[in-house]
């Protein structure tokens, strides 16, 4: 090759260099490479320059479509956001509205009802008090729906109070009283003395024990139904236990139990009625105050649930959301153990300190970054065992931040988690995320993960114990 | 025959809740607004105040802190109706000075168990 030859190819080569750096830095950069004018110049060395060129066009047209498909994605988050913030807004103006003329419908019947007694016209009080218990069907509809338009909202609060447990049952035995008639039920409560009162939200217990003993009156027809409460000193619980007689069920029906808008099938929805949401508000409720509710059951010989409630409930974050706990306490660490460090990329402030606390709670040691350059920057300053990233951010998205992680030789190592709002996993894969997960995060899952490619990060890299492993 | 005083603008349920009170031996007295229920409760001195929280002029929880700012009225208890049920509700009205609360549709036995309670002192 002679000399002139050797001078492109080396300009060439220089240039290549040069734009690679600015793409991995995030600087701005020249998209052409200089011309070679030079006419004797060797073709393989022009077409060279050609097919680079070509390329940096396709990355240039890539780029751009990214960005666009990013700006997209904004938009439609937005738009999603302010049809939520209405959605809400919706609801407390319905709340009211549908209340308002139920009151009328429950109360001047009720009052026909004691004027047709009193004038004992029975044949009046009997249709009245059918207006009076369709009323109250249809409002223990109405409520159920609000409450789980409530709870998707993230709207559902908990009011602690100290209250009389046995006060209590007496009440929803007294208000179930009718419905056992019905059925011909016969209904036996095994309380247990040691039991007075329990700290949790009064409306909710009440209401998973009337939502219970409601549905358990309703699929059993002339049998017996159990109540059982016991104090359980070891786990400073209170558990709940109600058996019937009843129907019972299939494996098959009980898989969608405690799901939203599902009966054990189209049959049961005509022959026992019901919106099929009082399970899934009950399962909600339980696990709201750090509880559970499980079941067993037997078809043609009836079904038990149990309910299990901390005897002191405490404010405890969402099951299903990231929120803050204000009770754990942060880990500590043993001598010479090293906590394990997570950067977390994320524009927006509230996401990064609701992973701050959560994160470091587990006893992870958190650096957060809210774009790009700052993110590249820190990466290499402190090197970060595990990184969490944000796909939808402003300027440069996850995406093509997780193109320049993997194109560093340093820092290609380091596990990628990506927390998305869109189920995109294979294109989180194809670019070498370690796991892609979904916004809202399930807390568990994110700190099993985080946990367990620190792990990998590790033992890979160094021989140091780890703490918070 | 203890004297309940009944702030509330929708008729319907005014008229319903006045006719079921009257039949359990209560005198009731009705206010149509907030400004009203703060006027009548310093004029004809209830024993009871059973208040609608979404009043016009003046809204429950505004006449609810006023009737307990003045001297002649503050120890009248208020039971805070509401048909909102929300969240935040029930503190909101106990904040504002309600010595109670409970949601629409009323459960007239509920309630009344209520209004006994607060008139204890007073029977």
């Amino acid at each position: 090759m002679d000399s002139a030859n050797k001078t492109h190819l080396q300009q060439i080569i220089q240039q290549t260099q040069t734009i690679v750096q600015a793409i991995t830095s995030g600087q701005p950069w020249d998209h052409c490479l200089s011309p070679i004018s030079d006419h004797s110049a060797d073709s393989d060395i022009l077409q060279l320059q050609d097919s680079l060129q070509a390329l940096l066009q396709t990355v240039v047209e890539q780029n751009r479509r990214h960005l666009k498909a990013s700006q997209e994605l904004q938009e439609a988050k937005d738009l999603a956001e302010a049809g939520s913030r209405a959605k809400s807004q919706f609801l407390a103006n319905m709340s009211h509205e549908l209340r308002t003329p139920m009151n009328a419908i429950l109360g001047y019947s009720e009052m026909l009802m004691e004027d047709a007694l009193e004038a004992s016209n029975l044949s009046w009080h009997r249709d009245l008090s059918r207006i009076n218990t369709s009323g109250q069907h249809l409002l223990g509809l109405i409520n159920d729906i609000l409450d789980l338009s409530k709870i998707e909202a993230g709207k559902m609060e908990l009011y602690l109070e100290q209250f009389d447990l046995q006060e209590m049952i007496d009440e929803v035995v007294m208000t179930i009283q009718p419905l056992l008639n019905k059925q011909g039920n016969q209904l036996t409560v095994h309380r247990d003395p040691a039991l007075t009162t329990v700290f949790a939200d009064l409306t909710k217990v009440r209401q998973i024990l009337f939502n219970l003993l409601s549905n358990a009156t309703k699929f059993t027809d002339r049998g017996t139904i159990l109540l059982t409460l016991e104090q359980e000193a070891q786990t400073q619980s209170l558990c709940i236990r109600l058996t019937d007689t009843g129907t019972g069920m299939t494996p098959e029906q009980m898989e969608n139990l405690f799901e939203a808008f599902s009966q054990a099938d189209s049959t049961t929805h005509r022959r026992y009625g019901g919106t099929g949401l009082g399970l899934a508000i009950t399962r909600y409720f339980c696990e709201m105050m750090g509880g559970s509710i499980s079941v067993t059951s037997q078809p043609g010989q009836g079904t038990t649930f149990t309910v299990y409630l901390p005897s002191e409930v405490r404010e405890t974050p969402l099951p299903e959301l990231i929120t803050f706990d204000r009770l754990a306490l942060p880990k500590t660490f043993k001598e010479g153990e090293i906590p394990c460090k997570v950067l977390v990329i994320d524009d927006d402030p509230t996401f990064q300190e609701l992973m701050q606390r959560f994160l470091s709670q587990e006893g992870f040691e958190i650096i957060s970054a809210s774009n790009a350059t700052e993110a590249i920057q820190l990466a290499k300053e402190i090197s970060p065992d595990v990184i969490t990233l944000d796909v939808m951010m402003p300027q440069q998205d996850g995406w093509s931040v997780l193109m320049q992680l993997k194109s560093d030789p340093i820092l290609s190592e380091i596990p990628v988690l990506m927390l998305t709002m869109v189920d995109n996993k294979g294109m989180g894969y194809a670019l070498g995320a370690a796991d892609c997960f979904m916004k809202p995060l399930n807390r568990k899952q994110i700190s099993e993960a985080v946990r367990k490619y620190c792990r990998t990060h590790r033992s890979d890299s160094m021989n140091v114990p780890v703490a918070a492993l | 025959m203890p004297k309940v005083l009944l702030v509330e603008d929708n008729e319907i349920n005014r008229d319903m809740l006045c006719r079921r009170l009257i039949r359990r031996g209560f005198e009731i007295m009705i206010a149509v607004d907030g400004a009203e229920g703060i006027k009548m409760a310093q004029s004809s001195q209830p024993d009871l105040i059973l208040m609608d929280m979404s009043l016009p002029i003046v809204d429950g929880w505004e006449a609810t802190r006023q009737i307990k700012a003045l001297p002649m009225t503050q120890h009248i208890p208020i039971i805070a109706l509401t048909a909102h049920a929300m969240s935040g509700d029930r503190d909101r009205c106990i904040e504002a000075g309600c010595d109670e609360y409970d949601t629409k549709p009323i459960e007239f036995a509920r309630l009344l168990n209520k209004i006994e309670v607060l008139l204890e002192p007073i029977t």
